[in-house]
């Protein structure tokens, strides 16, 4: 129970607290180490959560495949492409092409024990019975060993051997013993390493845990194709007595410090500890900094943005004990002590390792990086000539390096951070959506602002920059070698113009959207709250503008005119988010909410008083009544406006978003309790007293649940 | 004729306190639940509620189902754990079928069927939605965990739609917070959740804890639970500091794995008189009750006397 969540949460390193959309706790926003060349050292996400061990195995897969392929066309003399050789190796296809009798042979004997050691079969009972019994395999398998010529062939039959002798418990290390002298072949092989991972394993079988666990180990090697199992193995050395038997199996110094390396490799390892019993035994192996340089990289959490974890390294406890070193290569022990110094905010010292890094290393780019990162964060300040300069030294370093992306989107995080220091909110918006400008997360006054930016010459390299990259993302194009918005933006500026009712200017706005269909007539109103029933698709957006401007003109020529002001009204409120048509002011509409609070006031206050008009100028009854209702329905919506909730915007964090609580809200009974209690609901009242007689009245009170909740709660 | 109304309103209350009286002193039962991933008991005569199923959710839906080498007891519950991460990512009616498919598929003959869920505000929905629909196509018992702080707060975390609930009366706290005292049971922690179980609505068992274990933590931070670990294990290689935490003198393999020197272990059990205590706490509370005891595991089963300790409670 909850007991199976801590378990499962503790065991796997808490990464089950990753986010649900798949983010993990141990990945890293920004890495700045350039790749090594050692078994899991690139891998910065934990190695033993599921994800991270079923990635690993795929990528085994399918490099073993390739350079299984590889082989097979060596002894295949290159006469077949490579997807020939898969279709023979993997589904044994067209063998007939083949004409060595002896491979042929070996290629179908590979499938029919293939289906007793693999579990990519799927067997139905009836075909499970017709296999070929696994005992004559293994002894075929053996008289193949002896029987075929070629070498190449024979290496293999050993594998299949082992494989099925070790699959079903058949003793593999029989076979092993008497046949490992075929492994002493000069030419490299992936069958020499599978053979490797199957004796390791046969041992660990047999209780020879040790042994077993010591032969693993010999794949750990990034060479060697199968160099995941050394350390997923490792976990079968549970106690001291083990530990110290398997440092007795090590023959040299290189195997006794690698034994700690893999130990360190465990997310809970303390890797100071293993680092000082490397150290003890040869300062100078390779895997002290093997062990070192997965700290550092798992240090870089540093430079996550995300707040929600926080995450403390005792950084200090590494700088002293890294002080203390003194090895022939201290490449790596600068370059962490001076990441470490960095972290701690002691610049100064960071910079004087960096100093000396730059001097033995002047072109390595890692150091170069690392010089970078510390500019970025020794900024006080940004203007145009601090721009130009962090745009050279970035553009210098993201030349198709591994750490290109972190480097460039770093560089964002830092130039945003700066443009809030100095309240520049405009170009801190811009950094924070360097990668994707969303329309949805402009006003209309961000959107002029950008407007203006986009068409102004530019003053740095930066700003530029901003230019290209939403260039790139189809939000701007050039028009005589000028920027300009794209449809996707001239859409937004569109929808942003008529939800400010700024009707004349949508008009002139050159995109093809105009020409689409409305879904719904906006000038309509009806029992529904939000209108949505009648005719659909009668309307282009273009000729509801023209509509309601015209309108607009006839209201000015005769302000008394109630069906101009019915009208007028209707399209207000259509075009909040009550209505039918709010689609046109909005690019991403929510179900439950909308960030435009003042805006979507000013539409249903107009909209209510253009009714209030209508209803003093309109002469007959039931006219009378369908105006009241509409402005029962403002009303109520004006209430859901008042007493939203207040949250922050999914777009643009600078911006609100207000949720309604009518809506969703499982016991509405409540929300009209408020409603009545805060005197809204006159319009109902007065559709009571004055129109319950109307035939409008019968219909609203069969179908307006508002109105029979309002009432009854009332 | 009024004295026949009188000697009848006595003999009415007579039988009416006789019948409360004789329901009240029924005796208490005991069960256990079984949550590893393979079943292999065989003989056993206790009520067993079974984890048969593991449902979690990381880029989509897995289950583990628990393998039985050993066909369960008849009447045993099959219990599932579904984390609320599957709820907040996975609509109710694939969580049901799912569920469904897997108890056909192992044939099970059972009566009552128990989910096992920490749901949060954000799942509940789903989650309600999934026990009304296993309820309505296996037209079965069905009964949900629910924790303290789910009775406290009922109004807020909703009352699952289901015949009765269990109330986990363990893991109350957090386990990874380095000041922790005992993030199994902690019968102060408990007092601070003793409200509203006069108005919850739902019929309750209680299930009490008797395993224990240990945290591991390094600069404060928790990094490691060893299950099963019992105080004698700290004899070696640990200092003893206060509030059953324990130092690493040297570091060692324990328990299987390899543990640093300066590492701190804080053990956590589920002692008798706590239980007992916790016992009582829930009999005092809870008006709306069976009188059936789960005991969580079956393989802590003869860690105390559990009849002894439950003798006598009413």
């Amino acid at each position: 129970m909850i007991l199976k969540t801590f378990v499962l949460s503790l065991a796997l390193n808490i990464s089950l607290l990753a986010c649900a959309d798949g983010w993990d706790y141990n990945q890293k926003e920004f890495i700045f180490l350039e790749k090594r060349e050692q078994p899991f050292s690139n891998i910065s996400e934990e190695i033993k959560s599921p994800n991270i061990y079923n990635t690993i195995y795929w990528n085994y897969e399918e490099k073993s495949k390739e350079k299984n392929i590889q082989e097979w066309s060596i002894q295949l003399n290159n006469s077949f492409s490579k997807k020939q050789i898969e279709d023979f190796v993997y589904k044994r296809l067209n063998l007939e092409l083949i004409k060595d009798k002896e491979i042929q042979d070996y290629l179908i004997f590979v499938k029919e024990q293939e289906e007793h050691v693999t579990y990519n079969y799927f067997l139905s009972e009836e075909e499970k019975k017709k296999l070929k019994d696994y005992n004559l395999l293994l002894k075929e398998a053996i008289s193949k060993i002896e029987e075929v010529k070629s070498s190449y062939l024979k290496l293999r039959y050993f594998y299949l051997a082992l494989r099925i002798a070790h699959y079903k418990e058949k003793e593999p290390l029989k076979i092993y013993e008497k046949y490992k002298y075929l492994l002493d072949v000069k030419e490299p092989t992936i069958v020499k390493d599978w053979i490797q991972g199957l004796y390791a394993g046969a041992l660990v079988k047999n209780k020879q845990t040790v042994a077993g666990v010591y032969q693993f180990t010999k794949l750990f090697d990034e060479k060697i194709i199968n160099w995941h199992l050394s350390y997923y193995n490792f976990h079968h050395i549970k106690t001291n007595e083990q530990w110290n038997e398997l440092l007795k199996l090590a023959v040299n110094n290189d195997e006794k410090t690698k034994l700690y390396a893999i130990r360190a490799l465990n997310e809970n390892s303390n890797i100071l500890e293993e680092l000082q019993n490397i150290y003890a035994i040869d300062k100078n192996s390779k895997w002290f900094d093997f062990v070192l340089y997965r700290k550092l990289l798992n240090t870089q959490h540093f430079f996550d943005q995300n707040p929600q974890f926080e995450r403390t390294f005792p950084y200090k406890k590494y700088i002293d004990y890294l002080k203390t070193i003194n090895k022939n290569d201290m490449y790596l022990v600068d370059l962490s002590l001076a990441y470490f110094n960095l972290y701690e905010k002691n610049y100064s010292e960071a910079t004087q390792i960096l100093e000396k890094l730059q001097k033995s290393h002047e072109k390595n780019h890692e150091v170069q990086t690392l010089s970078y990162i510390l500019y970025l964060h020794s900024l006080e300040k940004i203007n145009s000539q601090i721009e130009n300069d962090v745009f050279e030294k970035m553009n210098n370093l993201i030349k198709n390096e591994d750490t290109s992306t972190s480097i460039h989107d770093y560089t964002f995080v830092i130039l945003e951070k700066l443009y809030l220091k100095q309240n520049d909110k405009f170009k801190a918006f811009l950094a924070q959506n360097i990668n994707y400008l969303n329309e949805a997360a402009f006003d209309l006054e961000l959107l002029e602002k950008f407007k203006k930016f986009i068409e102004e010459p530019k003053k740095s390299k930066i700003e530029e920059h901003f230019a290209n990259k939403y260039l790139n993302q189809t939000m701007l194009k050039k028009v005589d070698n000028n920027f300009v918005l794209d449809e996707k933006l001239q859409i937004a500026n569109l929808k942003l113009l008529i939800n400010n009712l700024k009707f004349e200017e949508a008009l002139k706005i050159n995109s093809s959207f105009l020409n689409e269909k409305i879904q719904f007539n906006p000038f309509n109103s009806s029992i529904k709250g939000n209108n949505r029933n009648g005719k659909q698709e009668v309307n282009t957006i273009k000729e509801f503008l023209e509509k309601t401007i015209q309108i607009k003109n006839e209201l000015i020529k005769n302000p008394k005119s109630a069906m101009d002001n019915y009208l007028y009204a209707n399209a207000l409120y259509n075009l909040s988010y009550f209505g039918n048509s709010n689609i046109l002011t909005t690019v991403y509409r929510s179900v439950y909410s909308f960030n435009d609070k003042e805006l979507q006031k000013e539409k249903i206050d107009l909209a209510i008083n253009y009714y209030n008009k209508a209803l003093e100028e309109a002469t007959e009854k039931e006219f009378k009544a369908k105006i009241t209702y509409s402005l029962a329905k403002a009303e109520l919506a004006l209430f859901d406006i008042n007493y939203s909730n207040k949250t922050q915007d999914y777009y643009n964090n600078e911006l609100s978003r207000y949720e309604l609580e009518r809506y969703g809200y499982y016991d509405n009974n409540k929300v009209f309790n408020k409603y009545i209690q805060n005197n809204f609901g006159k319009y109902f009242d007065i559709l009571k007293k004055d129109y319950s007689n109307t035939k409008y009245y019968k219909e609203l009170i069969r179908e307006c649940a508002n109105l029979r909740i309002y009432q009854k709660q009332k | 004729m009024k004295k026949t109304i009188i000697l009848l309103s006595t003999l009415f209350l007579i039988i009416i306190l006789y019948f409360n009286q004789t329901k009240k002193t029924e005796p208490l039962t005991i069960s256990f639940y079984h949550w590893e991933n393979n079943y292999n008991q065989k003989d056993l005569k206790d009520k067993m509620y079974i984890k048969v199923l593991d449902i979690a959710y990381s880029t989509k839906m897995e289950a583990i189902s628990t393998t039985f080498t050993i066909k369960p007891n008849k009447n045993f519950i099959p219990t599932i754990y579904i984390t609320n991460e599957t709820l907040k990512n996975v609509d109710y009616s694939l969580i049901s079928n799912l569920i469904i498919k897997k108890l056909e598929l192992n044939h099970f003959d059972f009566d009552e069927l128990q989910i096992d869920c920490d749901w949060s505000e954000s799942s509940k929905s789903n989650y309600f939605n999934l026990l009304k629909d296993l309820k309505e196509k296996l037209n079965k018992t069905i009964s949900a965990t629910i924790r303290l702080h789910q009775i406290k707060y009922y109004t807020k975390t909703g009352i699952p739609p289901v015949d009765y609930g269990v109330l986990m009366y363990y893991n109350m706290s957090n386990i990874t917070d380095f000041d922790t005292k005992n993030s199994i049971l902690d019968n102060e922690i408990a007092k601070k959740y003793h409200y509203n179980f006069d108005s919850y609505p739902l019929k309750l068992k209680l299930a009490l804890p008797l395993y224990s274990q240990a945290i591991q933590f390094r600069d404060d931070k928790a990094l490691d639970i060893f299950e099963g670990v019992v105080k004698s294990d700290f004899d070696e290689n640990f200092k003893e500091l206060t509030n059953n935490k324990y130092e690493v003198i040297k570091s060692t393999y324990f328990k299987g794995k390899y543990i640093y020197k300066d590492d701190i272990f804080r053990f956590e059990d589920s002692n008798e008189d706590d239980i007992k205590i916790a016992l009582n706490d829930f009999l005092e509370l809870s008006k709306n009750r069976f009188n059936e005891i789960i005991f969580y595991t079956l393989k802590y089963k003869n860690k105390y006397n559990l009849e002894e300790l439950i003798k006598e409670k009413k």
